[in-house]
């Protein structure tokens, strides 16, 4: 029955190989991150990144990497759109958008993000029972990374005690046509050739600052350019797990 | 529901009795099975952390190959029930035509009968999809996919009727309410355009299965033969690579491009 068969499970297996579209996702969270406890309505969200890598495969100039302005304007408006449609409201502290006045950006926001992202990269989210962390895609922790104490004024100058870094990195890599996927599935391979190699990664950090800790952290990967649709996608996900 | 309940009914391995449609020797009846189902859906949404695509969520789809392929059409509903799941319901007709082999009438003309053979078919089925990217939540992306479809199908084919003395000619005969299974498995990619436009495009293989000897009207054996020897043909739509098991209907592989919108 098999090897009468054998033809189709050949198939199926080919078939199932090309569909292995990978992406990741890890969010990682405090136990009390639930907006329907803690009420969370406003985020205030400290310019957001958008940077280009590319690995050339060059040995002198193997990787470049630059901020893009004009797609930041881009994200931006993606952020606020599907904060809004999750029934958040995300006030954006853009540096672009700046007036000379707004000194109180670099005396207490731009330190504000400086610290989440060091402690973010420095420490990692604990629970208090001595169990190993989670390595699942949804995680849930006793305590996050702790940021200075310092910071906890702004919950009344903002209105909300949550502070959010976001950005998006697209790191574009050499082509590696794949010749194999071209010669078994045609309509794959050819689309696999006229697509760039990209990676975009989407990230959000969370902090607390009358806790004074990280409550939120998210990572996800796609490997797919940021373009208008992918970022809807995932941003829109991104706020419909931080909202509910 | 109520259409593809009516389908179920013609199954092989479930039994009418008393009026009831039963599973598994009586223990389970058809409408419990189904109600199963759903509710099992319901709970899957209740306890998933759903998105959709901007939290739209229904969608409707149609086949643009199968006109040109199978001369019917595919349409049918979606919905993401889960993060990475999408569940759906699918109906399918297809008026396929066939070049008949009968090798008495090659023999005797070297050629084949000038009339088609046909099979009309009508589906209606259950698709499952598995989303592959998990930072990019249903309905955009990859997936793999497995679809489960039954119906009624009409077929028509010639026989060559020779006879001692007289000349021979072609007799068309007709097989009516045939029941028709049809399984799908294989991998697919779905991109959405303008925040509402979806495409989508899979691959896969198809197993379809005719069961004549369901049909209440008695069937020549060499007429069973004449069929089964073109519904090999039949299921997959782009080739066949032969027959699946002893029943007519064929395996082979099954493309398709839908386009679609994502309704709310």
């Amino acid at each position: 029955m098999i090897f009468k068969n054998i033809h189709t499970i050949i198939l199926l297996l080919t078939l199932f190989s090309l569909g292995a579209c990978q992406g990741a996702l890890q969010v990682d969270r405090v136990r009390d991150f639930k907006s329907k406890k803690t009420n969370i309505q406003k985020i205030v969200c400290i310019d957001p990144d958008f940077e280009l890598l590319t690995t050339t495969g060059n040995k002198k100039t193997e990787r470049r990497y630059r901020r893009a302005s004009a797609k930041e304007i881009q994200l931006n408006n993606i952020l606020v759109r599907n904060a809004q449609k999750n029934n958040l409201t995300l006030e954006l502290v853009d540096t672009e958008r700046l007036l000379p006045s707004n000194v109180e950006y670099f005396s207490q926001l731009a330190p504000l993000k400086r610290e989440i992202l060091q402690v973010s990269f420095l420490q990692d989210f604990v629970n208090r029972k001595k169990r190993k962390n989670q390595q699942k895609v949804f995680n849930r922790y006793e305590d996050g990374p702790a940021i200075g104490s310092h910071f906890s004024y702004l919950a009344d100058e903002y209105g909300t005690r949550y502070f959010s870094v976001q950005g998006i990195t697209t790191h574009r890599k050499p082509n590696n046509k794949q010749l194999v996927l071209l010669l078994t599935s045609p309509p794959f391979g050819v689309a696999n050739l006229f697509s760039p190699e990209v990676d975009t990664y989407y990230y959000t950090i969370i902090a607390d600052v009358v806790r004074a800790e990280i409550v939120y952290r998210e990572i996800r990967r796609v490997d797919a350019p940021a373009s208008d649709t992918n970022l809807n996608a995932l941003v829109y996900d991104s706020f419909n797990i931080i909202s509910q | 529901m109520t259409a593809l309940i009516s389908y179920l009914n013609k199954g092989r391995w479930w039994t009418v009795d008393g009026g009831r449609t039963t599973i598994n020797g009586g223990r389970w009846t058809m409408d419990g099975l189904l109600w199963t189902i759903l509710l099992l859906c319901f709970a899957f949404v209740a306890s998933g952390q759903t998105t959709g695509y901007q939290g739209k969520r229904l969608m409707f789809k149609t086949d643009l190959v199968s006109p040109v392929s199978e001369r019917g059409i595919n349409m049918g509903l979606e919905y993401v029930v889960l993060r990475n799941a999408v569940l759906g319901l699918d109906f399918s007709l297809t008026g396929k035509q066939y070049t008949q082999r009968i090798t008495s009438y090659y023999d005797m003309y070297n050629e084949d009968p000038p009339i088609a053979a046909s099979i009309r078919d009508m589906q209606v089925g259950i698709t499952g999809q598995y989303f592959l990217n998990t930072a990019l939540p249903a309905p955009k992306g990859s997936y793999v996919f497995g679809k489960y479809a039954i119906g009624q199908a009409d077929i028509f084919a010639v026989d060559h009727i020779m006879r001692e003395g007289e000349e021979d000619f072609l007799e068309g005969f007709e097989i009516n309410n045939i029941s028709s299974h049809q399984f799908d498995l294989g991998v697919g990619y779905q991109e959405v355009f303008f925040s509402f436009l979806l495409v989508d495009f899979d691959i896969g293989v198809s197993v379809a299965s005719l069961f004549l000897n369901n049909n209440e009207s008695e069937l020549l054996p060499h007429r069973e033969v004449l069929v089964g020897d073109f519904a090999r043909k039949h299921g997959p739509n782009i080739f066949s690579l032969g027959v699946w098991r002893d029943t007519p209907g064929g395996i082979g592989l099954s493309m398709h491009l839908k386009i679609g919108i994502l309704l709310f």
